[in-house]
């Protein structure tokens, strides 16, 4: 070893990044120069232990937060500036709670937001999974490898499944934090991650006991992954391992109402905020499946060139596929209804419990008024207000002023009210030269508009009170309409000032599909308002969400949600009565008992006593909020272990499992392997569904699939081992067997579907608990140094070297072994890597080990402590599962 | 700035991924993060403190403009104190070393080590100072993030353009330097 060598060494030491080691020790017994500097080095070293440093200076820290808050080279108005020099000190270092929506909103009239998934612009990162290695080096985003989204909008409930297969190209396990951002109006319904080859569907827990189990399995093995709840809407999920060079799937489905004005709505998957990856997106679809109850006048999709196939008035279907996209623009679906008045009921009834229904029913109103009507515009410039909020309360206040007479006056307010008079053209003008800054005093702000006597004052922006009186009762007899910008915006504070002012709220963030969401807000602030539509019903109904009075647009749909029992009831909207029949039994329409759901847990969220209710019931429906998280394991026996509870996914049920997410099948069970299929369109009989399959299936190499289900309409048609061929289904090509990866499989089938029937997919497997039972064995012989142990397992079916087995006596873990070899009676095994607390005896029980990662991390403490260092666990519980999913 | 609830919690690259929405936000918790680090950094560069009053500024309107284009490529830490270096390579480059002690440091006098325990604090302290001023620019950035922000020597080798090994002995060299004027007998 060099002189210079030690010195990067002494360095390393020194730094206490390493240990001293032999050759450098070696080295500074023979070099005299070199021990010298040593320590003189580490005298140097631990003397600037302690060297203090001065900190900034409060009024430095308030000149750069204010810099920051400007324009690159722009200053404060002079009229303005000491105030808000001042001020812009006081106010940015209060921290004031704000009035944020923190439950899934809803869309009601009060609130209304565009239906939009970006969040993160104009950079992407939408969906993005970040990743880094081992030793926290990051490696940046992932890259995918494929993008399928699949949309079904039924009634105007449109459930979004995304999924996303991200490559791992380098040559390094990784751990990734996958961020995916929801729309202000949307819930999170399902979140399955692929583990060991295997999809394996999240749980909604309780955020605590949710977080609780998974540090718990994280310290020991880190398999699982979390969802959760980040300010702002949006999610983090963590996610581990990403093997070197492999793949990782996840799906997350997501729940929204699509608002409904004049019969019209729009459907937004933000496609173009994947623009701004480095890679394009190796192979994206978006699959469209919509029906309605009520009548459809159109469907077209305008942004991308797709066949939306209507298949009648109900009913259309369609499909966009691309290769190495790079997106431009979102997804964008328009749908018109006909018959404005029209309402519609749609029910959803199992037995056992009280019915959901929704009804819809668009009350009758002129949607535009005349021009004649005057206007005080108020636009929040408070400091608060971040540059693409600015820019976005300017867009909104400008396709105002395009909509509206030449009545009108605009304020700019923050601690102070500024106002302009004077043509449309100047007051674009005047907007341009505004900055941010300074407090944001409402009532000051809302006063000076009402002392204009207009007959509606317009609000755009924020709103957070931070100046004046946060609770006031304004003198005014007009109408107010309040625009909430941002994500911080006091959104329910703006709504209330509207809903007591006879108006509308809407709310837009810079998140959002800005220049939409502003044509659509601009087009809403000039209609006409139905004010206090009451909504009545006799006894039969119960649990109305979302529940109160409101205020709706001249020609919105109102969609309520709801409970009833019995068979008829009568519900009154506006005054106007309607007879209600419900049916004694409907399975279909399970989007009406989400949506309900949804509604109910916004509704209790409002009301912090009614907390624990709304857990319970985000818990029970499956549906996520701020204080609960999705939850998933590497399988089922984990949840088992944990004592968690798997409720059944609404799409399980569609594929008839029951309550308790088994199949009652004499084969065995579901694992939730359903796909939704589409198939060729004919209007007559379909005798040749084609399925183009999508890949992975949700067995792993470890389930024994005997047989597939097909749920076809109504009808489920099974085709399994023990049929061999199912007279109503044919296999034209016998293909079930070779599906996988991008093959296509063709069956016929003799029964008569249609068209018109949805076609799901499901497989069944073999108990994997009873086969995994019957591998239980004893222990015949043990021998050797180093020992072998001899079980009598070699008989059974499905003993393979390199399984794993739990030596246990009285139920107590003594050792694990591995099977080495397999002869006709008996099998042969070695204790693996020391993993024992004491000898081991014929007679012992031999049972297998399904999942090592699960099994070392339900052993009592005290017995891991025993047992070998937890790393070495850590690594055989991985070891195996590698090998095991491998084939090896 | 109002910060919302739960930003607190979240790591610096999440907020920094935020700072694509929310910009000023994430910043403002960036800012609180940070400001403390960033200021001693720069000071232990400068003896002039209006200077580093000046950089301070540079690197955090810097940081702010950037922030959007953080490509998670490495640690926020990393990418902010890289900006930070470079702030302070810029400034030297352009205006030379006004205020910087470094004549102080160039002559020592070597008259035989002395025990630095001994050394009223005050005193060993002061000599710390002085011979960290008087490391070459560079050396002083690399020792300064090692030393007093706990960054691996990769890293803050990355940080101000060195290769890891180059930095280790530059390092050790910088250690043995200040290890020389702590230990002499008389004051410098």
């Amino acid at each position: 070893m060099t002189c210079e060598e030690t010195e990067g060494r002494l360095a390393d030491i020194l730094a206490g990044e390493a240990e001293m080691e032999p050759a450098v020790e070696a080295h500074l017994e023979e070099c005299a120069g070199c021990r010298r500097d040593f320590e003189t080095a580490r005298a140097g070293w631990k003397a600037s232990e302690d060297l203090p440093a001065p900190g900034p200076s409060r009024l430095l820290l308030e000149q750069v937060r204010r810099r920051i808050g400007e324009p690159r080279g722009g200053f404060f108005r002079a009229a303005t500036a000491v105030a808000a020099a001042v001020l812009v000190g006081l106010i940015l270092f209060q921290v004031v709670p704000p009035p944020r929506r923190t439950v899934p909103p809803t869309a009601s009239a009060e609130m209304r937001s565009e239906p939009v998934l970006a969040a993160f612009e104009p950079e992407g990162g939408v969906g993005s999974l970040v990743a880094r290695d081992l030793e926290g080096r990051p490696v940046g985003e992932l890259s995918i490898a494929r993008h399928d989204v699949r949309v079904e909008i039924l009634d105007g409930v449109a459930r979004t499944e995304i999924e996303e297969v991200f490559v791992n190209h380098t040559g390094r396990r990784l751990e990734g934090t996958f961020y995916f951002p929801l729309p202000p109006d949307a819930s999170i319904s399902r979140l399955a991650m692929e583990i060991e080859g295997k999809l394996m569907e999240g749980t909604v827990l309780e955020r605590e006991r949710a977080r609780e189990v998974y540090e718990g399995i994280v310290r020991r093995l880190q398999d699982p992954a979390l969802l959760e709840w980040m300010p702002g809407g949006i999610f983090k999920c963590r996610i581990f391992p990403i093997e070197a060079g492999g793949e990782k799937r996840i799906v997350i489905g997501y729940t929204q109402a699509l608002p409904c004005m004049a019969g019209r709505m729009k459907y937004v998957y933000p496609l173009a905020s994947e623009k701004a990856r480095e890679h394009a997106l190796g192979q994206v679809s978006i699959d469209v499946a919509v029906k309605f109850a009520a009548r459809m006048k159109s469907i077209r999709c305008v942004s991308h060139s797709i066949d939306l196939a209507k298949k009648d008035e109900h009913e259309a279907r369609g499909r966009f596929e691309a290769r190495d996209l790079r997106p431009t623009n979102d997804f964008v679906l328009d749908l018109e209804l006909e018959g404005g008045e029209e309402f519609v009921l749609v029910p959803h009834k199992t037995d056992g419990e009280d019915g959901y229904f929704l009804a819809a029913y668009t009350p009758p109103g002129e949607t535009r008024r005349s021009k004649g009507r005057t206007y005080a515009i108020v636009l929040d410039i408070s400091a608060s207000v971040s540059k693409p909020e600015l820019e976005a309360s300017r867009q909104v206040v400008e396709a105002i002023l395009d909509r509206i007479g030449p009545d009108f006056v605009l304020l700019a307010h923050n601690v102070e009210v500024r106002k302009f008079r004077g043509d449309k053209r100047g007051a674009i003008g005047w907007m341009g030269t505004l900055e941010t800054g300074g407090g944001c005093d409402l009532k000051a702000a809302l006063d000076a508009a009402a002392a204009e006597k207009p007959d509606e004052i317009v609000f755009v922006g924020e709103g957070v009170p931070t100046m004046g009186d946060e609770k006031f009762e304004l003198k005014y007899d007009g109408t107010i309409r309040t625009v909430a910008v941002g994500s911080d915006a006091a959104a329910p504070l703006l709504a209330e000032l509207a809903r007591k002012h006879g108006g509308v709220s809407f709310a837009i963030s810079p998140s959002d599909h800005v220049r939409s969401r502003v044509r659509e807000i601009a087009d809403g602030i000039v209609s006409e308002v139905v004010r206090d539509v009451a909504v009545e019903a006799t006894q039969e109904i119960y649990d109305l969400a979302p529940a109160g009075k409101r205020n709706l647009l001249a020609g919105e749909r109102l969609v309520l949600t709801g409970r009833w029992r019995g068979t008829a009831a009568t519900l009154s909207i506006g005054g106007r009565e309607f007879k209600l029949a419900f049916p004694v039994k409907e399975e279909k329409n399970n989007h009406v008992k989400r949506l309900w759901a949804q509604r109910k847990i916004a509704d209790l969220l409002a009301d912090e006593s009614k907390r624990a209710e709304a857990i319970a019931l985000s818990v029970k429906y499956q549906i996520m909020t701020p204080y609960t998280s999705f939850l998933v394991l590497e399988s089922e026996a984990a949840y088992k272990q944990y004592a968690i509870r798997r409720e059944v996914r609404e799409e399980e049920r569609l594929l008839g499992a029951n309550e308790k997410g088994l199949e009652p099948g004499p084969a065995g069970k579901w694992q939730g392997g359903e796909e939704q299929r589409r198939f060729a369109a004919n209007d007559a009989t379909v005798d040749n569904l084609e399925f183009a399959d999508s890949g992975a299936w949700a067995a792993g190499a470890d389930v024994p699939v005997t047989g597939y289900l097909f749920h076809i309409g109504n009808r489920r048609v099974r085709f399994d081992e023990s049929s061999t061929r199912n007279p109503d289904l044919l296999f034209v090509d016998d293909g079930v067997n070779a599906w996988g990866g991008d093959t296509h499989a063709h069956f016929s089938t003799t029964s008569g579907a249609t068209s018109r029937d949805r076609v799901y997919l499901g497989f069944v497997a073999r108990n994997t608990e009873a086969l995994h039972r019957s591998l239980a064995a004893r222990v015949t012989a043990v021998s050797g140094e180093p020992i072998r142990v001899t079980i009598d397992a070699g008989s059974q079916k499905g003993v393979q070297p390199g399984m794993l087995f739990a030596i246990l006596r009285d139920g107590k873990f003594v050792a694990a072994v591995v099977v080495r070899e397999v002869e006709p009676a008996t099998a042969t095994a070695a204790i693996w890597q020391g993993l024992s607390l004491g000898p081991v005896r014929a007679g012992d029980e031999a049972a297998l080990i399904d999942h090592p990662a699960a099994f070392f991390a339900s052993l009592p403490e005290n017995v891991r402590n025993d047992l070998a260092s937890q790393r070495t666990i850590e690594r055989v519980g991985r070891l195996v599962e590698m090998e095991r999913s491998l084939g090896k | 700035m109002r910060v919302p609830p739960g930003w607190e919690g979240l790591s610096d690259e999440e907020l920094a991924l935020r700072s694509r929405e929310e910009p000023r936000i994430a910043f403002e918790v960036l800012f609180e993060r940070y400001r403390d680090r960033v200021y001693a950094f720069l000071s232990r560069q400068f003896a002039d403190r209006a200077r580093a009053d000046d950089l301070f500024q540079n690197v955090f309107l810097k940081a702010f403009r950037a922030l959007p284009r953080f490509r998670m490529e490495s640690r926020f830490k990393t990418w902010i104190f890289t900006i930070a270096s470079n702030v302070v390579t810029d400034e030297l480059r352009t205006k030379g070393r006004r205020g910087t002690p470094v004549e102080l440091a160039e002559t020592m006098a070597m008259t035989g080590p002395v025990d630095p325990d001994e050394l009223d604090r005050d005193e060993r302290l002061a000599r710390v100072k002085r011979a960290v001023a008087a490391l070459p620019d560079g050396i002083r950035q690399l020792f300064t993030l090692v030393r007093f922000h706990g960054m691996k020597i990769a890293e803050a080798a990355l940080t101000v353009g060195m290769t890891p090994a180059a930095a280790k002995v530059a390092l050790f060299r910088a250690q043995r330097k200040v290890g020389e004027m702590v230990l002499a007998k008389e004051p410098v």
